[in-house]
């Protein structure tokens, strides 16, 4: 198992090394300065100046070692376009608030999803598996921005405008905008998770059925146990394997920040600087954002496989065997 | 003979998207108290599905019990409800499975599986039900009692790392854990490599004797019939066909299929050169089964009457039954039994 990790992480230092490198090419190959969206004519030695402050009139690959020395120092620089800011600090304020809001989301996927699935396993082909594959289908196909545009209209619209009529106050009960209270993050975390609850769903779906038709269930059965325990015990336990694997792909990406939602919703995470530093050309934050994505990505999926290890014996054993 | 099981006109349906599926059509059996009773028959002919009737663990939605009895000392299992099911599965009556690599839980130490029927109904000598930690030590001992090496060890294993007859050892432990009256046994060796089969025959017969129950065996193989059964069943196209002692269908068999079965096995030596017989044809469709004798078209006697009409049960003798228009006092085909 040590040996495992260990090799496992010595990959994800090679990923993140891998990574690092290709976005720094690629972003210095984008037509453009960091500087150049402001003012089209800006003065030349006003340009070289900003540009030699900021280390970009070295050659590339300069700066490029400069780069790596400045990251292994632990060293993100500053951001360009927020210019008194660094990138850690940054990353210190907005992240929180993503993965608060992600982690919220995947909540309501995860559980929803998984109790959507088992039901719709469970009423195989009657009015709740339909449901819930309509649920998913919805969640599949409608892009995240419009089931969040359509909640701010339910909610911030015509909700708020019969409490209105009815009540006689301004008071919502669920803002459409802002991240201040538990009463703020429904909305946004909601429109989120509604994709993970769809996905998970299925998959639940599906691996329950598996499960369901598998001899051992039979077995399970033929020894009196009641039905609680038999779905609880064999096969949800025996159907949360795969399911474990995807959530844990989604972590990554949940966490990090939705532009989509936290733009619309106005949340302060992380999506909005990852967005911006590109179309800015802020080298550095776009960097630093995807260094530290990257990192959180593969801790993420590694923290996924030993999980996957401790719930499946079977993967268990054949690593240790190794 | 008194019966611990009597399966009186069994018809079971499933229903499926192209129609429904009559998979056992009016089958007769008796289960003798403390014997053994082979079923025998080709694939899809309703052997497990008679069988799992018995212990009420069909996917429930698709299946229909269209009429008949299961007696199981007096009490017909279709009648009573399904937590009272539960107190006889796995109790009264113990199932063990064909496939011992998909038979257990792989998720689920071996130990903990036999534990949880133990927790579920067993008792301890003050009638008190059983700890988790006495579960387990039972558990242990019935591993140890089917022969498993190092039984401690291997209670606290995946069913992975076991190999198919150590499994199936271990599963035989599980359906024997609360010493059921009645064992059901659905092609118990037909996963198992050859030279392991008999050891599992020996192990099972071993075990039925030790705890004194009666056992249903399901089997394709012939050798094991006569290995083990004192009685066996012959099915066929969803009905039991002919149904006797170990003497009656071996060596009175008077119904074409049987014998057709039975010419279809290796025999004595002096025949060694001959090849094997096989019956010509398919069996038939369950979904529209034939309004006749589900044999007709297989069967090298079939008269007009066999298309038409299903013949009924005629007693041969005090054990013998067979489903054939050639035994009707009417039949111009005059055979003698155990001659065709
Ligand atoms: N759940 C089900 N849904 C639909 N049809 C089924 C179902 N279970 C069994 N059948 C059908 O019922 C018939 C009898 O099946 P059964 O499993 O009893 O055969 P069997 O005699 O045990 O055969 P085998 O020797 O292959 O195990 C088959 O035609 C099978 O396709
Ligand atoms: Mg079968």
């Amino acid at each position: 198992m040590k040996k495992y990790i260990l090799q496992r992480l010595g990959i994800a230092v090679v990923t993140i090394f891998a990574v690092i490198t290709l976005t720094f090419f690629l972003m210095h190959m984008i037509p453009g300065t960091p500087f150049t969206r402001e003012n089209t004519n800006m003065d030349a030695d006003v340009l070289a100046a900003l540009k030699s402050n900021y280390g970009l009139d070295k050659p590339l690959w300069e700066q490029y070692i400069i780069y790596i020395a400045n990251i292994l120092r632990g060293n993100f620089g500053t951001s360009i376009t927020y210019s008194n800011r660094s990138v850690a600090d940054i990353i210190k304020t907005a992240f929180p608030v993503s993965a608060d809001l992600g982690l919220r989301a995947l909540f309501i996927g995860v559980s929803l999803g998984i109790a959507l699935g088992i039901g719709a396993a469970l009423h195989h082909n009657k009015g709740w598996d339909r449901f819930s594959s309509v649920i998913a289908v919805i969640g599949i196909s409608v892009p995240s921005f419009i089931i969040g545009t359509l909640l701010q209209a339910a909610f911030g619209l015509w909700l708020s405008s019969w409490v209105k009529n009815v009540f006689h106050t301004s008071f919502q009960l669920f803002p459409i905008s802002r991240w201040e209270s538990f009463r703020y993050t429904i909305l946004p975390s909601l429109a989120l998770g509604i994709g993970s609850v769809a996905i998970i769903t299925r998959l639940m779906r599906s691996s329950m059925l598996d499960v369901i038709g598998q001899d051992y269930i039979k077995t399970a059965k033929s020894k009196g146990i009641s039905n609680a325990a038999i779905l609880w015990k064999h096969e949800a336990r025996n159907a949360l394997i795969p399911v474990v694997t995807v959530v844990g792909r989604m972590v990554g990406s949940i966490c990090t920040g939705s532009f989509v939602i936290e733009s619309l919703f106005a949340v302060p995470g992380l999506g909005k600087y990852y967005v911006n530093s590109v179309t800015a050309r802020d080298y550095t934050l776009t960097m630093g954002l995807t260094i530290f994505y990257s990192m959180f990505v593969v801790a993420s999926t590694l923290a996924v496989d030993i999980l996957y290890c401790v719930i499946d014996p079977r993967v268990r054993y054949t690593e240790v065997g190794k | 003979m008194i019966a611990i099981i009597e399966i009186k006109d069994l018809r079971v349906s499933f229903h499926a998207y192209f129609g429904e599926v009559q998979a056992v059509r009016g089958v007769n059996l008796k289960l003798g108290d403390g014997d053994t009773l082979a079923i025998v028959g080709e694939s899809g002919c309703g052997k497990s599905v008679t069988a799992l009737s018995i212990m009420r663990i069909h996917n429930m939605d698709a299946t229909e019990f269209k009429s008949g009895e299961i007696l199981f000392d007096g009490t017909d299992l279709l009648k009573i409800s399904e937590k009272e099911m539960q107190n006889i599965r796995g109790n009264r009556i113990g199932m063990i499975f064909q496939d011992p690599m998909t038979a257990l839980n792989p998720s689920m130490t071996v130990g903990n599986q036999i534990a949880e029927v133990l927790l579920r109904h067993g008792r301890s000598a003050g009638g008190k039900r059983l700890s988790p930690k006495d579960a387990r030590e039972r558990a242990t001992e019935l591993l140890r009692r089917v022969k498993i090496p190092s039984p401690e060890r291997r209670a606290s294993q995946f069913p992975h790392e076991f190999s198919g007859g150590m499994l199936q050892r271990a599963v035989i432990a599980m359906a024997m854990a609360c010493s059921p009256e009645v064992l059901i046994a659905d092609e118990p060796t037909t996963a198992l490599d050859v030279t392991v089969q008999a050891q599992i025959l020996d192990l099972l017969k071993e075990m039925q004797r030790e705890k004194r129950a009666s056992l249903i065996i399901i089997t394709h193989d012939l050798g094991v019939v006569a290995n083990i059964a004192k009685s066996a069943a012959v099915m066929y196209g969803g009905l039991v066909v002919e149904a006797g002692t170990i003497g009656d269908i071996f060596y009175r068999s008077s119904h074409p299929y049987t014998r057709g079965l039975l010419d279809s096995i290796s025999r004595e030596s002096g025949r060694k050169n001959e090849p094997l017989k096989s019956i010509e044809g398919t069996p038939p469709d369950l979904v529209n089964p034939p309004a006749g004798c589900p044999f007709t078209d297989r069967c090298e006697y079939a008269m007009r009457v066999c298309k038409d009409r299903l013949p009924p049960e005629s007693a041969l003798s005090e054990t013998h039954l067979c489903r054939c228009w050639m035994l009707d006092p009417e039949c111009p085909l005059k055979i003698e039994r155990g001659k065709l």
